[in-house]
């Protein structure tokens, strides 16, 4: 087994009387992309903030390559990226300078910097913005300046919050891109969003919390399953839908059968083995079988079905 | 490349800090505006200068450059510094630096330097017009030299107390009028500075004996006010989490013994003792305010000090004072009034002459006093802080309390003595350390006795916090000793869980 990038142990920071993190413990993998999900106020910019060490649990701790967040934030510092829904570029200095005053300090020295803000600068797509005032840059461009400093020390871990919040469709798009391929550099992400639809094609897993406590956690298709206690099926046919329908309702094991143009999706109570042997009869029944797909839950469902929307 | 990629420089080695802030000095349109002005002013001054037809005018040119270069040197490159700190605290962006590999001394630093780079540039402009004043005799070199020195290291002060308001983020609500503030602080000083160098410190440097003297002392004294203010701003630049107490704990020891160092070194043989007692009176004043925002902090350390506690528990337990926390704040207090005390009788060591020893004798008496303040503040700003949960705005709400508690200590029992008509020192004045003071010359022995009593037993209420405030050290230095433990599994999943 993989040894954990990340491990978060039970977690807890109270502001008075408001719980914001309650016994929160989940685990990260190194080189996957973790979507990080709640209602608002659920704690999740609170657990970010300690993990990139900006804030102090009242009890647990996070271990990031086994150093504590508590205990050895200047190690983990160099080791996460954290880039927060906020981002205030300094006046009168340019995209490149702003870029380049990071490196320094981060202490990049020499042609190190020089390459490392040049090739971050290319991967974001800022090339032939350095040169302008990065208080003058469009949402979508700061965002991704933003993200390029994130990236100049390298981290093993980026904790991003809700990156692509205000941003217009294009940028949306253009931002997931750009997450998608740090995972596929090897980076760990830890990414939350409100747009579940956006974190469903980006991430491999899910940490869902509510009132600062971890309610659902795990790989999104596995969660899914967890959550119902069937398989959802759906058939295409090419010839008549109706019949198909009835052979449906013959056959052991399913229920809740419903059609619509020529598609039928169905709840099976069976294993993958049974499932093997009606799709074997359905093929068999001359109904013109083209398509079997298992129905999985994305984040939305997954969400919804965790969730009670309860605010603190 | 393109024009706004990085390029390889000279800047690769220097301070970060330095390097970004005097690229948005030369980007900004302020520099611009101050440049033509300064231009302007030199075109100005070479005017003035070479229509002066005396050939011994020479000091009274360099006064006229000194009046325009003034100015700039205290009042806007200190203004730029306070705005720069400012929008860093204040922009969100110093959490971004806290996450790299820069330290606050070193964005502080970085912020000083880039003053101080800034003061060079100006002073450069103003060059050729000084050298026309020396060229027109009546001045020597040493004396340009000697006020453009301390010119530069007034504006440098200047500069570390604009950084140092800059980043006082606990007066944010009222932050027009903290700039306000500032500016007319700033302002003054630039007056103040102005008149004393161009009609004072001509007259001083003037084949004076006491030249040298007056010039370290001066030196010292913006070094020491500097180091503070760079301490304030260290410290609004660290994480509310971690160590912003031990650099205002180790600065007042290491200023007053510098202080006595430098008053051995530059006083007369005969002159130490009146010296060292005129020392440390007004240094026990300063130990009243030290020990009462040592004394208002959180009762614990937090994690990440306490991970920084040596795991020798001798070396531990020397720093345990020098560490953050209301107990250990107490215990400070105590060391500190214990070093400067003890002043007193090496001064007698060294002598105090007969002629002014009822004078100087009054010092001590002052001084003993004032150590009692110091103690007995401390223990109630420790016992009003106390009553409040962790957290670094209590800590200034407890400062808030002590400075309340003061001020009506002082007001009300004057008010009662004036309506009931009783006039002179009463037990009612005991937190009112102007008039007790006062009280020393008439009848020193009540006053005194009254205030040690009640500073004792304040003391001894606080003896739980203090020893409790040792043995956290202690025991944060064992914890660093033992073995780390064994990971504690994660907990079992939920039903829908993975």
């Amino acid at each position: 087994m993989t040894e954990p990038l990340l491990q978060v142990r039970a977690l807890c920071r109270r502001f008075g009387d408001l719980r914001a993190v309650n016994a929160l413990s989940f685990e990260m993998e190194p080189g996957r992309v973790y979507g990080f999900i709640g209602p608002n106020g659920a704690g999740k910019t609170t657990t970010m903030r300690i993990l990139a060490t900006l804030d102090l649990p009242d009890a647990g701790d996070a271990l990031l390559e086994g150093l504590s967040v508590l205990e050895q934030p200047r190690e983990v510092r160099r080791r996460v990226g954290f880039m927060s829904d906020q981002f205030t570029p300094y006046p009168n200095l340019t995209a490149g300078q702003f870029l380049d005053f990071f490196a320094r300090a981060y202490g990049l020295r020499g042609r190190e910097r020089v390459e490392r803000v040049t090739s971050l600068a290319a991967f974001c797509g800022l090339e032939t913005f350095l040169d302008r005032p990065a208080s003058r840059l469009s949402k979508g461009m700061g965002q991704r300046l933003h993200l390029a400093k994130t990236l100049l020390h390298d981290p093993a871990l980026m904790i991003l919050d809700e990156p692509t919040s205000g941003l217009d469709p294009r940028a949306r798009i253009e931002f997931r891109e750009l997450v998608r391929e740090l995972a596929a550099r090897g980076k760990s992400v830890l990414i939350s969003s409100h747009i579940l639809a956006e974190l469903a094609e980006i991430c491999d897993a899910v940490i869902v919390i509510e009132r600062g406590q971890r309610v659902a956690f795990g790989d999104i298709r596995e969660v899914g399953k967890g959550l119902h206690e069937h398989l959802r099926i759906s058939l295409r046919v090419l010839r008549d839908g109706a019949a198909a329908e009835r052979f449906l309702l013959t056959q052991p094991q399913v229920q809740a059968v419903s059609r619509h143009d020529g598609r039928l999706s169905f709840d099976f109570m069976g294993d993958e083995e049974a499932l093997s042997g009606l799709v074997g009869r359905a093929a068999g029944a001359g109904l013109g079988l083209v398509e079997v797909r298992l129905l999985e839950s994305g984040l939305e469902e997954i969400f919804l079905r965790t969730t009670r929307g309860e605010l603190q | 490349m393109k024009s706004g990629a990085p390029q390889l420089g000279m800047s690769d080695r220097l301070n970060a800090v330095l390097v970004r802030d005097v690229q948005q000095m030369l980007n900004g349109r302020a520099f611009l505006a101050v440049l033509l002005l300064s231009l302007l002013s030199v075109a100005v001054l070479a005017a003035l200068v070479a229509s002066m037809s005396d050939q011994s005018n020479g000091r009274d040119a360099f006064q006229m450059v000194m009046v325009a270069l003034a100015p700039v040197l205290t009042l806007i490159v200190p203004m730029q510094a306070f705005f720069s700190a400012r929008q860093e605290i204040g922009g969100g962006a110093s959490e971004l630096l806290l996450l790299s590999s820069l330290t606050p001394t070193r964005i502080v630093w970085g912020k000083l330097l880039s003053s101080a780079v800034q003061i060079v540039l100006w002073t450069s402009l103003f060059a050729p017009v000084m050298a026309f004043t020396f060229l027109l005799r009546g001045i020597s070199v040493v004396e340009i030299g000697a006020a453009l020195l301390l010119a530069m290291l007034f504006g440098l002060t200047m500069s570390a107390a604009g950084i140092a308001l800059g980043t006082l983020t606990v007066f944010r609500r009222v932050a027009q009028l903290v700039n306000a503030a500032s500016l007319l602080a700033l302002s003054a000083g630039t007056f103040f500075f102005t008149g004393f160098l161009a009609f004072g410190l001509s007259e001083l440097t003037r084949g004076s004996s006491v030249v040298g003297t007056v010039v370290a002392w001066t030196i010292f004294s913006s070094g020491a006010a500097m180091m503070l203010l760079m301490i304030v701003a260290c410290s609004q630049f660290t994480h509310p989490y971690e160590n912003r107490s031990t650099g205002f704990r180790i600065y007042l020891p290491a200023v007053s013994l510098l202080c006595a160092g430098l008053t051995l070194a530059l006083v007369d043989k005969g002159d130490r003792g009146e010296s060292l007692v005129a020392l440390a009176t007004p240094l026990l004043a300063v130990t009243v305010v030290f020990g009462v925002f040592a004394a208002t902090e959180g009762a614990e350390l937090s994690p990440r000090v306490r991970a920084l506690v040596p795991a020798q528990r001798t070396r531990a337990l020397l720093l345990a004072p020098l560490l953050p926390g209301h107990g250990r704040g107490l215990f400070y207090t105590l060391l500190m009034v214990a070093l400067l005390l003890a002043l007193y009788p090496l001064a007698r060591g060294f002598g105090i002459s007969s002629g002014v020893s009822r004078l100087y004798q009054g010092y001590i008496d002052a001084g003993n006093v004032l150590a009692l303040y110091a103690l007995f503040y401390a223990s109630i700003a420790a016992s009003i802080r106390r009553r409040f949960p962790e957290g670094s705005s209590r800590n200034w709400l407890a400062r808030l309390l002590v400075a309340i508690v003061f001020v009506l200590g002082c007001a009300l029992p004057v008010l009662i003595q004036a309506l009931a008509q009783i006039s002179g020192w009463t037990p009612l004045q005991i937190l009112n350390p102007f008039w007790t003071l006062a009280e020393l010359d008439d009848d020193a022995s009540s006053a005194f006795a009254i205030l040690a009593v009640l500073t004792g037993i304040a003391l001894l209420f606080q003896l739980g916090p203090m020893v409790r405030g040792m043995l956290e050290v202690a025991a944060a230095s064992r914890h660093r000793r033992l073995p780390p433990p064994a990971e504690p599994p994660l907990p079992a999943p939920a039903a829908h869980e993975t």
